[in-house]
């Protein structure tokens, strides 16, 4: 079984002061409704650890949703990827989010 | 010459009344335009009206609109007037303090921002019944429109409807536009300059009103083109974005032969801005009023005197005081600032208001001199006032003294220092506590030890600025300055930044890889590929991306939709192409019944088997009177992005236009970028036609559907229009991929789904959009 995993961590405030644009670049409306800043930068860890699996996904290509448990769960443009399984797990606690997924 | 307004209230009705079935209003937001015709304006009006008196709000109440240019802020707008409810329209850029201060003088029964106006909409849907009108006198009061205070009380000048009516017919008798118009409004709704030029003044005329929801110079450029607008009202600042923009391109290509007014006005004109229209042969109509005076005081005419405000309006009285100083009598002279009878003594004497602008009047022409205020307005129309920058830059020690004033449109601080030190850094201290539009963008160094001054002390300001911009010019910023700057900006690096410097080693992560694309896109209203970016990229590299091929030539073309192409393309198809079909393939459509309930435009979303999809769905769509337009591939199809020789070139260029002659296909994809396939899209659905789109962007081999790439939810989420899926079988067997020319023998099948409204699209994202439209696809 092939296993690919990425991982990240990012510090709270830096996501927090984006503008507007650059955030519209990051995320999707889906993902920007839930505003808390500690809540879209664990989004952003996710994405990036994604991006360090597979180098030529762009931002827009992950979409972070939470099932009602509040367990997150990877959207990807399917095309692009030859994994058909992945698992996601965020975390983030004081100035810092973090993030790891893993693609089999 | 028509009558008088006699009131707003019967402007309104007449207008409406008069205009049942034109379109009235044009509101391009996103990538598409929404308008509204005088009937349908003047229901939603009236249920509005009936809305704003169930919740209490009635005559001589005030609400507050903070919100941007819209077809709702209109409606709410001129329910208001007709209902007599004070307005205290405010800039959308109303910082909070100021907002709380207002809302404190103001006491109002409402505040309405733009969520609201959108939800406006939703909650009068259902409103039936009309409006109960109450007498509405002159001497009401229509509006307050604060101009923006400085640090002390912001002032509210207070208008009356006798006020406006009589400023709104000053207007229409000194500028008579009689002509009709398309006028594209590009100043907030929030500022009289706005409202009675580019809205009450549109009525009388009967011109068409559009907005826009962007300040983008390209986008605003392509919008006149696109919309064929004749005028446009702005500030001289955006007009001065526009000239920049256009400065060594054709004008009539870009705009259009059909643009031939601009209205200006707010602030001070450059000459030579002025010259650049008028030798293009575009009409320059540069008015004076203040918010005090419902915006007329003089106004040119469409052949008006260069460097003049204007003649002296009708109805209005004007003189000069022996300092210099424009007084201002008339019926559109407001009554006094709100709630503040000593800010009101200041500004009158004997019945005369006071400008504050210094001015002379020659041949019956008003001519400024200086604006006495010494207000910097900016760009975008915000007020700055140089003793707030003025008092910061004196508390400094290294500084003696200090002259804020407007230069080349810059907020410019000209010091005059006690010792030797470095200004930049003084300057940035400076801006340290300002506020964004209050920063100086500029400075320069005062030669001598004093400024020159009145004999009340206070600083000619206009001396101040003809000495310094006798100087030989300081070097607009250069691509490569603003380039460096932005890098600066958000590298934040402290190394030196020069073309040889990799943008990792100055700090570049892909966050700030991020920031970076989105800033320079913004600066250099282009489009950055994300991938082109990265470890290895240096400032050169990046200058060179940039600069790619002006991709922004590219327009959106309309030969194609030419009534004798569209007869060309009818013959094309009908005697030669589908004949030809008929003989080898026999296409059964079902579903044909779906077709009924979408309604037009709408976008098809097809799997992709053959060439002959585009022509057998064509055919059903023209029978249920769909204008099809398809998009093709803005490289394999049009060529556009590629290299190659000349043969190959004129190929593309070939194919390109056979597929626009022949199938009304237009250019898409990654080569012209996606803010363009996107523009083009929204025109084309703008114009009614309906868009025919393979996502799978290629064709199958063996008859199974390949992934949907995320293009459509990008449409889905953008367009507002219905999406139908459709379903082809057989045609991979008929014209299998990679033969073109004689079909084999054979059955096909189309299947037409049930649209799905764009509400469903609403809440998502275009990747889950792209995934619910492939399974409606697939299940067909």
């Amino acid at each position: 079984m092939k296993i690919k995993i990425g991982n990240d961590i990012v510090q709270i405030e830096r996501i927090a002061n984006l503008d507007e644009p650059t955030k519209k670049k990051i995320f999707h409306k889906t993902e920007l409704n839930k505003s808390k800043p500690e809540t879209l930068a664990g989004i952003f860890a996710a994405k990036e650890a994604c991006k360090k699996v597979f180098n030529d996904l762009d931002w827009l290509d992950i979409e972070i949703k939470k099932k009602k448990n509040g367990k997150p769960v990877l959207i990807l443009n399917d095309e692009l990827i030859e994994f058909t399984n992945s698992d996601l797990s965020i975390s983030h606690d004081g100035d810092y989010a973090t993030a790891i997924v893993i693609f089999t | 010459m028509k009558r008088d307004v006699t009131s707003i209230q019967n402007l309104i009705e007449n207008f409406l009344n008069n205009n049942k079935d034109n379109i009235v209003l044009n509101q391009k937001k996103g990538y598409r335009t929404f308008n509204i015709a005088g009937q349908e304006l003047k229901t939603k009006i009236n249920k509005t009206r009936i809305f704003l008196a169930n919740k209490n709000i009635k005559k001589g109440d005030k609400i507050i609109i903070i919100a941007s240019n819209s077809i709702e802020y209109v409606i709410l707008y001129l329910s208001c007037i007709l209902s007599g409810i004070i307005v205290v329209p405010l800039d959308v850029f109303t910082d909070l303090t100021l907002l709380k201060k207002i809302k404190n003088q103001v006491k109002p029964k409402a505040v309405f921002q733009t969520k609201d106006l959108e939800n406006l909409t939703k909650q009068t849907e259902n409103i039936k019944g009309k409006p109960k009108n109450s007498k509405i006198l002159p001497k009401d009061i229509l509006q307050i429109i604060y101009t923006s205070g400085t640090t002390g009380d912001p002032k509210g000048v207070v208008l009356t409807n006798e006020n406006i009516t009589a400023g709104l017919n000053s207007a229409v008798q000194t500028i008579p536009l009689k002509i009709k118009l398309k006028t594209l409004n590009l100043l907030p709704l929030s500022h009289i300059f706005s409202q009675v030029y580019g809205l009450f003044f549109s009525m009388y005329f009967n011109h068409e009103i559009f907005f826009i929801d962007t300040i983008q110079t390209r986008k605003i450029i392509s919008f006149i083109k696109n919309k064929k607008i004749n005028g446009v009202i702005l500030v001289p600042g955006i007009l001065q974005s526009i000239k920049n923009r256009l400065e060594k391109k054709s004008i009539l290509s870009n705009l259009g032969s059909q643009f031939r007014i601009i209205g200006v006005g707010g602030t001070y004109l450059p000459i030579e801005l002025e010259k650049f229209w008028k030798s293009r042969l575009i009409s320059v109509i540069q008015g004076y009023g203040l918010t005090e005076t419902s915006s007329i005081v003089s106004g040119n005419t469409i052949i008006g005197k260069t460097g003049s405000v204007g003649k002296i309006a009708e109805n209005v009285e004007v003189k000069i005081a022996k300092d210099g100083e424009i007084l201002v009598k008339g019926k559109n002279v407001f009554p006094g600032y709100f709630k503040d009878k000593e800010k009101t003594q200041q500004v009158f004497k004997n019945n005369w208001f006071k400008t504050g602008d210094l001015g002379e009047i020659k041949n019956n022409y008003l001519y400024l001199k200086e604006r006495k205020k010494d207000i910097i307005i900016t760009s975008s129309g915000l007020n700055v006032y140089p003793v707030d920058i003025e008092l910061v830059l004196n508390k400094m020690p290294e500084i003696d003294e200090s002259c804020v004033l407007q230069k080349e449109n810059q907020v410019h601080a000209v010091l005059i220092l006690k010792q030797k030190t470095n200004p930049e850094n003084i300057i940035k201290q400076a801006n340290k506590t300002l506020l964004s539009h209050q920063k100086i963008q500029s400075f320069s160094i005062w030669p001598e030890t004093s400024f020159p001054k009145t004999l009340l002390g206070k600083i000619k300001k206009y001396q101040v600025l003809e000495l310094i911009s006798s100087k030989p010019k300081a070097e607009p910023l250069t691509y490569k300055d603003k380039l460096s700057n932005v890098i600066h900006n958000t590298l934040k690096s402290s190394q030196k930044i020069n073309l040889k410097s990799k943008l990792s080693d100055l700090g570049m992560d892909s966050l700030k890889r991020v920031e970076l694309i989105s800033k320079l896109e913004l600066t250099f209203e282009t489009e950055i590929n994300e991938t082109a970016i990265n470890q290895y990229t240096t400032v050169n590299d990046l200058q060179k991306i940039i600069k790619e091929p002006a991709l922004s030539g590219i327009k959106f073309k309309t030969w194609p939709l030419n009534p004798l192409v569209k007869l060309t393309r009818i013959i094309f198809q009908n005697f030669l192409f589908y004949p030809y079909i008929r003989i080898f393939n026999k296409t059964e459509y079902s579903g044909a019944e779906n077709l009924k309930l979408a309604s037009k435009p709408a976008i098809f979303v097809s799997n992709h088997q053959s060439v002959l999809d585009v022509p057998m769905i064509n055919k059903i769509l023209k029978k249920n009177d769909f204008k099809p337009a398809i998009p093709a591939d803005s490289y394999h199809v049009f060529g556009i992005g590629g290299r190659g020789n000349i043969f190959k070139k004129l190929y593309m260029k070939l194919r390109g236009f056979c597929t626009a002659l022949f199938y009304n296909g237009y250019p898409f994809g990654e080569t012209i970028g996606t803010d363009k396939s996107l523009e083009f899209t929204g025109e084309m659905i703008d114009r009614d036609y309906s868009i025919i789109i393979f996502p799978e962007a290629q064709r199958t081999r063996d008859g199974k559907m390949n992934p949907f790439k995320p293009g459509i939810g990008y449409l889905a989420l953008n367009m507002n229009v219905p999406i139908v899926p459709i379903k082809i079988t057989g045609l991979h067997k008929i014209m299998p991929a990679g033969r073109y020319a004689i079909p084999n023998f054979g059955k096909s099948k189309i299947n037409i789904g049930s649209p799905i409204s764009p509400e469903k699209f609403e809440k998502l994202s275009y990747i889950t959009a792209t995934k619910l439209i492939e399974k409606k696809v697939r299940e067909l």
